[in-house]
């Protein structure tokens, strides 16, 4: 059985879902659900409309230059069957959807960590600018007053130690 | 879904350019005609200097229609427009090319000569 | 041992490679096999040999893959550097994408692929010259159209003749190979009779020159009929 992909948000069609149109050229269309026929019947760009593949491609929100997606490409002839080459291929089917899986994870945890970084710094120049909005200035003094008092506590019992 | 009074496009050369359907062919009652029917139509419009002339009534087989066609496999498929051949009371064709795509459903209707003429079956 | 291993690795994304990128099949798993049973013996011909000297290099430093291979987890843990090494060099090796692959036989070993339905058609065409039909071709249509292989087209001369035709080939067909005919049973202008993988079209001669089928189907290879040559010794 053939899988083929969405044209409009290139899932995987498997058999038996989803609509062909065929336009007048014998160009067809093939859509995994209606969601997507009707995307199309609404004459939505699939690059404009942010939920699918195309969009999320075009706008660097995924990998998509990688080798393992060279391995998933249309190939003009059907290969001959062979059974060691047919185990071989699903055993390295397996190996590969994992690397590719795990990169993908990677690479959008790496496109998000500016922001991530951003975020913490943000966070933390807050605290310092605005702590006086939760604690009362008073009350920071008296601490700073006590860390002060602590050392030199500190100070001369280490003096004593010191001169001990 | 192909009722009478349904206008549909040629999909082929024989000289006819849009059909009003007017009769479907098969039952005395029947409704709607799908791929593969042989309907009676008129010609509306037809190209000048061609055999076939406004509002003759000839007999068409419906080759692509805008209702989804299923498959027994499941997948289902949809055309563009709803299109005819002219074909002649034996069932052969008038015209001598088949314009656009086909489905295959017609070879086991036994249109087996539709479909040689056309360029491109699904 | 970790030669041994590396190499099932090396083969198995090898032979995933290779069949989805389809290169050169025979190659691979000439390769493939002559790797898993670690005979390297001298390959009789130079495309082998260049496959077999590449092959090598995997084995003298399958360092790189053993020490992948040896923890698996290990192996996806560095994913992005050993691994895409390994891509890289397996595409560097096979992995263009190839779009037509080198052992495209040619149309005249497609036909010997299609030997029963050939011998079929040529059968079927000599009852038609036996039946006295005119112009006689036989294509080998199977690289345009998917539907059927071959097309016997032929021009009858009257509707008792077409019959004739028809209904002799619908015989020998039922009776030699048990196959039965769709299309046409009476005699028409364009008779169709349609065997699944062979599709005979009988003509009227102004029939034949109307709709022009032979030109339609231009490209598609004549077949060579064995009686073609005969009437002109005779006569």
């Amino acid at each position: 059985m053939r899988l083929v992909k969405c044209w409009f948000c290139s899932s995987t069609v498997y058999p038996g879902h989803g609509i062909q149109f065929v336009r007048n050229d014998a160009k067809i269309f093939r859509f995994c659900r209606s969601k997507c026929h009707k995307n199309f019947k609404m004459k939505r760009n699939p690059r404009k409309v942010k939920w699918t593949k195309a969009y999320r491609a075009a706008h660097g929100k995924d990998m998509t230059q990688d080798k393992t997606f060279e391995f998933e490409k249309k190939r003009n002839r059907p290969e001959r069957y062979d059974r060691n080459v047919t185990e071989n291929t699903l055993n390295a089917m397996k190996k590969i959807d994992k690397i590719r899986n795990q990169r993908e994870a990677k690479y959008i945890i790496d496109r998000l960590m500016p922001n991530k970084k951003k975020v913490f710094k943000d966070a933390a120049n807050e605290l310092d600018t605005h702590i006086h909005l939760v604690r009362a200035p008073e009350s920071l003094q008296q601490d700073a007053e006590k860390i002060k008092v602590d050392v030199s506590k500190n100070k001369s019992v280490q003096n004593e130690a010191m001169e001990e | 879904m192909i009722q009478p009074q349904t206008y549909l496009n040629v999909a082929d050369n024989s000289g006819a350019r849009k059909l009003m359907c007017i009769r479907i062919i098969g039952a005395s009652n029947r409704r709607y005609a799908h791929i593969g029917d042989v309907i009676v139509a008129v010609i509306k419009e037809a190209i000048p200097n061609t055999p076939l002339e406004r509002s003759e009534v000839i007999r068409a087989v419906i080759v692509r229609t805008c209702k989804e066609l299923k498959r027994n496999n499941g997948t289902i498929i949809r055309y563009d427009d709803n299109a005819a051949v002219v074909i002649d009371q034996e069932g052969n064709p008038k015209g001598t090319r088949v314009f656009g795509a086909i489905p295959r459903e017609l070879r086991q209707l036994n249109f087996t000569k539709i479909v040689s003429l056309a360029p491109e079956v699904l | 041992m970790a030669s041994s291993t590396g190499l099932t690795v090396a083969g198995a994304l090898l032979a995933g490679d290779f069949r989805l990128s389809s290169p050169i099949p025979r190659k691979v798993s000439s390769s493939l096999s002559c790797l898993n049973n670690q005979v390297l013996s001298p390959p009789y011909n130079c495309c082998w040999r260049l496959s077999g000297g590449k092959i090598l290099t995997p084995v003298s430093n399958s360092r790189r893959f053993a020490v992948g291979k040896e923890a698996e987890d290990g192996f996806l843990s560095n994913v992005s550097e050993d691994s895409d090494e390994m891509f890289d060099e397996l595409f560097n090796k096979y992995g263009k994408v190839v779009y037509r692959s080198d052992d495209q036989k040619s149309v005249t070993a497609e036909v010997d692929d299609d030997a029963e339905s050939l011998a079929f058609a040529v059968e079927l065409a000599k009852v038609a010259s036996e039946v006295k039909a005119g112009d006689i071709k036989v294509l080998f249509v199977k690289p345009l159209v998917y539907w059927t292989r071959f097309f016997i087209i032929a021009t009858a001369f009257s509707r008792p003749q077409i019959d004739a035709i028809g209904s002799r080939m619908r015989d020998l067909a039922e009776k030699k190979y048990g196959r039965v005919a769709n299309g046409d049973v009476k005699p028409n202008a364009w008779t169709l009779v349609d065997f699944g993988d062979v599709v005979v079209h009988i003509f009227l001669p102004p029939q034949r020159t109307f709709y022009n089928l032979e030109d339609f189907y231009g490209n598609a290879m004549s077949i060579p009929l064995p009686f073609e040559d005969q009437p002109p010794r005779r006569s």
